[in-house]
């Protein structure tokens, strides 16, 4: 009989409460999902040179491993480090290590896009900037994410 | 596919790291496995991948990965078959009381708070394709674990396989694994449930089916595997073979009913004889190949998934919310439990203490959540440090709790019968 108390008081309540957080946690809003393998078209009109210059692999796909967030948007060996907030995506990295003879002042690369959704497909609708770049103009791009079975988050391994 | 040269280099590196890292830290009194769980993260993009980003990516390129992956999954899948193996129901008996109190205390305690953290970390570190209940039920799965091996590991080590606290803390991380993995096989039911190869219904009525057909039929096959062994005295390769076979279309049925091989694997060994013989000649077949090999792989292919660079500003205060949740809970929980159902407090002190291991269970289940895309990347890498702190702080905690000198004055109960279960990592 005791036991059984004991069983009520440390399991059986625990359980109770359990379902509880369960019921409370169903009002929770979360980031808007965007992790993933993109394949990106950019619009002829804008894209030049610059976009070919900033990535030895190839540019018409990107990954983008995310945690909560926070979002970590891979192109090639281009790693740009940005968030989430809504439906807007923001990344940048250092334009250091892409600067080029046509382009020797380039401060930062950064991607700037809108989630759109349309049934199960999800896509970005933005543009990358060269800033501190005269001679690249923002190259508008869309990007489908590739439908995948089993998540692995956009992580490389 | 890697150049055959790359994956060689892969492993001899994988290998050497793990031996090497698992021998220093048996030098400070911890467990070889937590060397080789720590070797994997070091050759990952959290160590290896900073200092030296040119030799991992050489080492490692991220397109040699999955034949890296594919072979510590087959590891995996003979890991938990080995897991499965050594449960034996033999271990409770006698001691239902206090077991069933203090295992589902453990369980409970820490599953509601991991459920309570949920709320906190859901809108922060998760995404609208996880539901709440799906990320709930997973951290609370994390953080109710208990590593058998390893817990069985330390308890030989520090010589309390015999005592009461021993038998009563290996029975009770047995019952933990079973309700763990059924929980976990929920969570990945819920989880997978929206883009499965199988419908909800069949997924879940397949799986009963399918562990019915295991605990029926093909225990009742495998009963006689055993009855040949002990009539001839030995395993021969075909049924050696018969066995690798039954584990992998158990592993290959549970991945397709949209579970996890990995339960498949656990299921092939829960259900095979648990004759002490029998299960020993399987064991010695099959453990050090596992534990020298394939584990190691495991460690390391977890360890390139985790990038410790994602845990950064306030994240290392969520990490700290999680490492004592996680300790809380389980501490807590069984030294409760344990005391109610009449332990002392140091005895119940310490079976907190020691079901407070995670270790490679830990692992599996944190792997399991990245691939079905329930956790992300960085609270991934939070759930692997605090899986790798609590099984670190066992032996200096339990020794604080239960000093040797008290040892030899334990109640020595525990069945004759009862022999040390070999760790994985022994």
């Amino acid at each position: 009989m005791r036991s059984a108390l004991w069983y009520l008081l440390l399991v059986g309540m625990p359980v109770l409460a359990l379902m509880g957080v369960l019921r409370l946690g169903q009002g929770l809003d979360a980031p808007r999902a965007v992790h993933g393998l993109y394949a990106v078209t950019y619009d002829s009109a804008t894209s030049g040179p610059c976009i070919a210059n900033l990535t030895s692999a190839q540019p018409n796909e990107l990954t983008v491993a995310q945690s909560g967030t926070r979002l970590d948007v891979r192109v090639g060996d281009l790693l740009l480090v940005g968030a989430i907030a809504g439906d807007s995506v923001y990344a940048a990295a250092p334009g250091k290590a892409f600067r080029t003879a046509s382009c020797e002042t380039l401060d930062s690369v950064a991607v700037t896009a809108v989630v759109v959704r349309t049934g199960s497909e999800r896509a970005l609708v933005g543009q990358v900037m060269f800033r501190g770049c005269a001679t690249c103009a923002p190259a508008r791009f869309r990007a489908l994410r590739v439908p995948e079975r089993s998540s692995n988050r956009g992580l490389d391994a | 596919m890697p150049s055959p040269l790359l994956l060689l280099a892969q492993v001899a590196a994988i290998l050497l790291c793990a031996r090497v890292l698992g021998r220093a830290l048996g030098l400070v009194g911890q467990p070889k496995v937590i060397g080789e769980m720590l070797a994997g993260i070091l050759l990952g993009p959290s160590l290896l991948g900073w200092l030296a980003p040119d030799v991992s990516t050489a080492l490692f390129p991220a397109a040699s990965l999955g034949f890296l992956n594919a072979l510590s999954q087959i590891g995996l899948l003979f890991f938990m078959f080995l897991v499965g193996l050594e449960l034996d129901p033999k271990l409770i008996r006698g001691r239902e009381h206090v077991v069933v109190i203090a295992s589902h205390a453990s369980i409970i305690a820490p599953f509601l708070l991991g459920a309570l953290l949920a709320l906190f970390l859901y809108p922060r570190l998760s995404d609208d394709d996880v539901t709440f209940t799906a990320f709930a039920l997973f951290m609370g799965a994390a953080l109710s674990v208990t590593a058998f091996p390893v817990l069985a590991r330390i308890l030989s080590e520090r010589g309390l396989t015999r005592t009461r606290l021993g038998a009563i803390a290996i029975a009770c991380a047995a019952v933990d694994d079973v309700t763990a993995w059924c929980i976990l096989a929920a969570v990945v039911l819920i989880a997978r449930s929206a883009d499965a190869p199988v419908s909800l219904p069949l997924m879940i009525g397949g799986s009963i089916l399918f562990v019915l057909l295991m605990l029926t039929v093909v225990r009742r096959a495998l009963a006689r595997l055993e009855t040949t062994y002990t009539k001839w005295g030995f395993l021969s390769q075909d049924r050696i073979a018969a066995v690798v076979f039954m584990v992998l279309v158990s592993g290959w049925i549970t991945e397709r009913l949209g579970v996890h091989a990995v339960f498949g694997a656990f299921l092939a060994g829960a259900v095979m004889p648990k004759g002490e013989s029998f299960v020993r000649a399987f064991r010695d077949r099959f453990e050090d190949v596992m534990v020298v090999l394939f584990l190691p792989l495991f460690f390391a292919f977890t360890g390139l998934r985790t990038s410790v660079a994602l845990i950064s500003g306030d994240l290392w205060m969520y990490m700290a919310l999680v490492l004592f949740v996680a300790v809380a809970g389980k501490v807590g929980g069984s030294a409760l439990a344990a005391r109610a159902s009449g332990m002392s407090w140091r005895e119940s002190l310490a079976l907190g203490a020691l079901m407070n291991t995670r270790g490679l269970m830990g692992f599996v289940i944190l792997n399991v959540g990245l691939d079905i895309g329930v956790i992300s990347p960085a609270l991934f890498a939070m759930l692997v440090l605090m899986a790798l702190a609590t099984t670190i702080m066992t032996t200096p905690l339990l020794k604080w709790i239960y000093p040797p000198r008290l040892l030899v004055h334990s109640e020595r109960t525990a069945p004759a019968e009862m022999a040390p279960v070999r760790a994985a990592q022994s």
